[in-house]
Parts: structure tokens; C-alpha cells; sequence
């Protein structure tokens, strides 16, 4: 494999130009090779036949392997073009650390890219073994590294994160030193816990939370579902609760409000297309997970009621499938349960918002009559929006809850 | 000629000068033409070339990567945004009218990318524009990207080329290049692709401490490599054309080679 150019140690064989028994002159094609930015052909050093081709189309090459042999007249020839003519770049050194002698170690543009997407720091790399050219880290050795560390102790998946971005299994969490006391127990977080608490805390340092709150009167929510309640059992199989109502609201609020429904890049917005609401659901070892109903704007009640159900009781048995968790663009989370009236939750990353539903509760209210004001016993809940303030100002935030509200106030099915 | 380039290009002519170069004010705009001219340059031409040229709106993906994982394909048809493939390696760029493209093709054994960067680097400060490089060789001004680069090697030939965001349409260049489609594992394991990687981008123009016309910077550009003497204007002949049209027709229009898995 030879260097194709200063700072590139190895590339990615593209497809081969040959196969074995071909025979070949000098300066025929070999193989094509690339990199995250080039792209290579690579001429044969010398004349005669194809012996053996020791790496598949897909793999990596490190600068200096033997990648095939070939059978000259006089005998076998491994081709390793002018791998040893070219010197490696000097490393670079600290200029900031006089006392330490110690080099800092060269990492090629795809290594640090990998490391990056993986969020593992350089001074972590620092301590790897590199199998490269000149024992350098090569990109297989850092996705390697990153597999080991995905498979090691973690569970499945707890929220509904992307994906794409692999996040550490052991995170470095910040520590306070406690002074424990006698008789205070000590428990260790398991890998679900772990990954919870750092998506917290990453969550709060990604984005700038704001939450605001409205009450909302849901008397004729609630009417209606007395009024359902038992047919739709019946019908069903399942109880309704309001909890379908609130989803059908909110994703009706979602589409006229698009940036709610949304993600922040870097420095850009992306609005997402489909409306995929998670449902915050916790589970009886104390940790929690977002099931996400996919595609919520385009169920019935029904279809949201069966949805929920099912995905709720798939979290609290454990069996939730991958894809089950995936995709959310907004979360509910529903601490009415716990007859709780309003919190700030914290944003499910990578989305922008989460509504929490506090619980409904009758109170004296007064009511605007023509013949005069009332007081009237109303149903009333709080509902409180968490949302970034980096894509979210205080306008839209108020206007999509305030519309959430208005729906559910005027209710009719 | 006048004076103040003259003065830019003395700046400018020490820090690299490669010999016979031929230089081409390519004012073709399709993508497809273009793409095929770089790589008929390539082939045909011993002496080292430096190309300037623009394409009307076109998303040109790296020679493997997977297009639907690049390309908003259906934001592309609906705006009539070309998508083409290259033969260079590198990630997805949006090229239109507000867009400068630069090439090298040298004979070198053992190239440098960085000095081309260099090179743009200065052709940048002739305009007042102070930018940084990294070490994929894109530019960028204030963390900003304005540039990407992408080459091709084969035997002693060296391609280099770059693009330049100038007043580029960056709405349309975000549009164009969200994919919303992941390749799955069942093909990545079968075939490697090289991912683009996404920068927040700027254009140039709005970082001039005083405005210029993109074609006067071109000029500017041209003008300072015409200093140095050993360096000459080319223009495509009639054959050249005709060859290039026969490469465009017969590879970078078709889909077996833009849509190629």
C-alpha cells in the first residue's frame, strides 16, 4: 500500500482491477483506494502475474502493508510500493509544556473525526495501542475501541436518543465529594441509570431551558370521557384516560407551530417532517424510558388510546423493541400521576420540547355569564412546556402551549 | 493590467511558483461538462493545469459515496439541482452561480495537499480576507467553513480541486444536502462509503472589508498567476470539447455512474 500523500496512513480499498491469475505490466491499475478525501488508483509496481490478493474490497490498508503478491518470472514479488521512500511527518510538539518531553501523538484527520463523533477526548486516544503504520492509531483501531466500550455492560438503549451518536457507556459524570456518615448506603448506578444521568446533564448543558405554564380548564375533557369512559372499555378492551386527548392536542399544536417540532444542529434548525411523540414512562426498578408513538398526528383517539397502552405496558415488561424507542421529535411526560401540579422537565435530546401534564384537580373558578360573573366548580390542570430557548423564544413557546390549552378547553368528540 | 494587481500578484508569485503551468478560464456552467473536463485534463495533459470554473446549481458527491444518504434527492428534482458524482474523494458540496471551483492537476510523486491550500489561502488575502485551514484542508473564516477539498491520485498525476463559497445560495446548500436517509448496516458491511462530514458554512462575500464582484476576484486570481511569465492562458480547442462532450455523454450524465450503489 503506499502513501499517497504527506499525512495519510492508510485508506479504504475501494475495488480491485484485478484478480488472481490475471497478469499485469507496470503501470497497470491495481486497485482503487480512498480515503476520507482522496481517491486513488494504484498502478502496479512491476510486471506479472497475480498471485495473491491479501485484502477485500472494503478494507482498511494501513501505508506499507502488503496488499497483494504477484509472480514475477524470476519468482514472487510483494507489492508494497514505495512505502519506505516517503518519511512520516514529523509530529507535532507541545509548545505549552516545556517540562514535559514526551510528544503528542499524530492522529490522522479520520481517527479524530471517529473519536470526535464518539465523544472519546484525545487524552483518552493518548492511551491506546496503535496497530498503524509506525504504530499509529489507524481508524480500526479506534472503532474497535469505541465497540468494545459500546458492548461493554451496556443495555439496551433507555431513551430516545439518536443513534447516530455513540455516547460513552461509562460517562465521566462530575464528582462533588461527599462527606458520608456512618450508616448513609452507598449504590452503584447500573448502565441504564448511568445513561440516564448523563443524558440529564447533557441535555441541560445542550440547550437553554425555558418553561413556562398555563392552566387549563378541562371540564368538558373530562365530561367527555365519563360520558366514553365505559363503551369505549367495552368496545376496546382498554380504559381511556386523557392522556389521548392531550397527544392529539399537542400534535395539532405541533404542526402549526413546526418549530417545536424540531432539532438544533449546530447553527442550524432542522423541522422535522414526521410528528413522533414520546411518552415518558417509569419503571418499577426506578428508571425511566421513552416509548414513542410514531407518526401520533395520524392515529384516532382509539389508535393513540391502543398505542399507548401497548408501548406502556412493552416499557414495564421490558420488551421494547429498538425501534419502539427511536425517532421521537417531542416528549410528554405525565407527573399527574403522582398528583403533582406542574414541574420544569428536562428536554429529551435531541428534541427541542417537552410537555409535562399535571393533574387534573376540581377548583372554584369564575365564569363570565351574560347575566354576570360566577363561580363555578371547574376541572382544572396545569400544563407546563420545557423548551429550548435556542430555537424557541418565549412567544412561540407561550402561543404552542397556550394552543395545546385552547383545545383541550373546548373539547368535543 | 492595473497597478494594485500587479503588486498582489509579487506578494503572491513568491510563495509557490510551479512552471508551464496553462491556466483555464473555463466559463462552461454544467456540471456534468465540467466534471468531464477534469478528468479529460487529466488524462490528456502532460503540462500542469490550473482551472477556474463555476457550475449553475449542482450537487457534487465524492467518487464513493452513497447518494441518497448525501442528497436531499427529491429537494434536488423539485429545484432542478443536478447531482453528479466526481472522481475525486471527499464529501458532498453545493455548487451554484455564487460559487467559485478551483483545480490543480500536477505531476508530482509525492504530493503535498496542504501547499494548494496555501495557495488558495493567499489568493484569499488579495481580497482581504484572512482564513484559516484545517487538516482536512478546508478554510474556514471565524470557524466558519468557506472551502472543501477533495483530491484524486493516480500513478504520479495529482488532482486537486476546491470549492469556494462565494455568495453562495446557503438556504439551498443546506436544503440540498440534508439527507434525511441513513444507509443501513446490511449495505454499509458490503460496500465502504465515505460520509460527508457537515460544517456550518459561510459565504465569502460577506466577510470583504470592502465589496468585489466574484468575477473580478476570478480576474484578480488569474492575473496574479499570469505573473509569472512560464505560466499562459488556455483555452478548450474544438477537439478538446468534442472530447469532453464524449466523456460527459457517454459517463457523468448517466446514471450508471451518478447513481451507482
Amino acid at each position: 500500500m503506499p502513501k499517497l500523500a504527506e499525512s495519510i496512513t492508510e485508506g479504504t480499498i475501494v475495488s480491485w482491477s484485478v484478480k488472481v491469475g490475471d497478469s499485469v505490466v507496470e503501470d497497470d491499475i491495481l486497485f482503487e483506494v480512498t480515503t476520507a478525501k482522496v481517491n486513488a488508483e494504484v498502478p502496479s509496481p512491476v510486471a506479472g502475474t497475480i498471485q495473491k490478493i491479501l485484502f477485500q474490497e472494503g478494507e482498511i490498508v494501513e501505508v506499507g502493508a502488503v496488499v497483494a503478491l504477484i509472480d514475477l518470472e524470476s519468482g514472487e514479488h510483494t507489492v508494497e510500493a514505495e512505502s519506505a521512500v516517503v518519511a512520516a511527518p514529523e509530529p507535532p510538539k507541545t509548545a505549552s509544556a516545556p517540562k514535559d518531553q514526551e510528544e503528542v501523538k499524530w492522529y490522522s484527520p479520520a481517527v479524530l473525526h471517529t473519536a470526535k463523533e464518539a465523544g472519546i477526548p484525545t487524552s483518552e486516544l493518548d492511551r491506546l495501542p496503535g496497530t498503524g503504520y509506525l504504530g499509529r492509531l489507524s481508524k480500526k483501531d479506534v472503532t474497535l475501541y469505541i465497540e468494545q466500550k459500546k458492548n461493554g455492560g451496556s443495555a439496551p438503549v433507555a431513551t430516545s436518543a439518536p443513534s447516530k451518536k455513540l455516547l460513552p457507556v461509562h460517562p465521566p459524570l462530575p464528582n462533588f465529594s461527599t462527606e458520608s456518615a456512618s450508616g448513609d448506603m452507598t449504590i452503584e448506578m447500573d448502565p441504564v441509570a448511568r445513561i440516564i444521568a448523563e443524558r440529564m446533564l447533557q441535555s441541560k448543558q445542550i440547550s437553554p431551558h425555558v418553561t413556562t405554564v398555563v392552566e387549563v380548564d378541562v371540564t368538558k375533557l373530562v365530561y367527555w370521557r365519563n360520558r366514553q369512559k365505559s363503551e369505549f372499555l367495552q368496545q376496546e378492551g382498554i380504559n381511556l384516560n386523557y392522556l389521548p386527548a392531550i397527544v392529539e392536542a399537542t400534535t395539532k399544536a405541533l404542526k402549526e407551530f413546526p418549530k417545536v417540532n424540531a432539532s438544533v444542529e449546530g447553527t442550524r434548525f432542522i423541522l422535522k417532517k414526521q410528528i413522533n411523540v414520546g411518552i415518558a414512562v417509569a419503571l418499577d426498578d426506578g428508571n425511566l424510558i421513552v416509548p414513542v408513538i410514531q407518526n401520533a398526528d395520524k392515529l384516532s383517539i382509539s389508535g393513540l388510546a391502543h398505542s399507548i397502552d401497548t408501548l406502556a405496558t412493552k416499557a414495564r415488561s421490558n420488551k421494547l423493541k429498538f425501534e419502539e424507542i427511536q425517532g421521537g421529535t417531542f416528549t410528554i411526560t405525565n407527573f399527574g400521576t403522582f398528583r403533582n401540579l406542574f414541574g420544569t422537565p428536562i428536554i429529551n435530546q435531541p428534541e427541542v420540547a417537552i410537555l409535562g401534564i399535571g393533574y387534573i384537580e376540581k377548583k372554584p373558578s369564575v365564569i363570565e355569564t351574560p347575566e354576570g360573573d360566577v363561580i363555578a366548580i371547574r376541572h382544572k390542570m396545569y400544563l407546563s412546556l420545557s423548551y429550548d430557548h435556542r430555537i424557541i423564544n418565549g412567544a412561540v413557546g407561550g402561543a404552542f402551549v397556550k394552543r395545546i390549552a385552547d383545545y383541550l378547553e373546548n373539547w368535543e368528540k | 493590467m492595473c497597478s494594485h494587481i500587479q503588486q498582489w500578484g509579487k506578494s503572491f508569485a513568491k510563495v509557490y511558483t510551479p512552471k508551464n503551468m496553462i491556466c483555464i478560464d473555463n466559463r462552461h456552467t454544467d456540471a456534468y461538462f465540467n466534471l468531464a473536463a477534469e478528468e479529460y485534463l487529466l488524462d490528456n495533459f502532460s503540462s500542469d493545469v490550473f482551472m477556474l470554473w463555476q457550475n449553475d446549481s449542482a450537487v457534487i458527491i465524492g467518487k464513493n459515496q452513497n447518494i441518497q444518504a448525501e442528497v436531499n434527492l427529491d429537494f434536488a428534482r423539485e429545484n432542478k439541482i443536478k447531482v453528479v458524482r466526481r472522481h475525486t474523494g471527499g464529501g458532498a458540496v453545493y455548487h451554484d452561480s455564487g460559487n467559485l471551483n478551483l483545480t490543480f492537476i500536477e505531476t508530482d510523486d509525492h504530493p503535498d495537499f496542504g501547499k494548494y491550500t496555501k495557495r488558495i489561502l493567499e489568493m484569499l488575502s488579495l481580497i482581504g480576507i484572512h482564513a484559516q485551514a484545517d487538516e482536512r484542508q478546508s478554510i474556514y473564516i471565524d470557524g466558519l467553513k468557506i472551502s472543501g477539498c477533495a483530491q484524486f491520485v493516480r500513478k504520479n498525476k495529482v488532482l486537486f480541486h476546491a470549492t469556494l463559497l462565494f455568495s453562495s445560495d446557503l438556504n439551498y446548500l443546506t436544503s440540498t444536502l440534508n439527507s434525511l436517509y441513513t444507509v443501513p448496516e446490511t449495505e454499509t458491511t458490503k460496500k465502504h462509503y465515505v460520509k460527508s462530514v457537515k460544517s456550518p458554512v459561510t459565504n465569502i462575500s460577506e466577510h470583504l472589508p470592502e465589496p468585489i464582484k466574484l468575477n473580478d476576484f476570478k480576474r484578480l486570481i488569474l492575473n496574479d498567476i499570469l505573473v509569472n511569465a512560464d505560466n499562459s492562458i488556455y483555452a478548450f480547442s474544438k477537439e478538446d470539447t468534442t472530447a469532453i462532450n464524449r466523456l460527459k455523454m457517454e459517463k457523468y450524465v448517466t446514471n450508471n455512474w451518478n447513481f451507482q450503489a
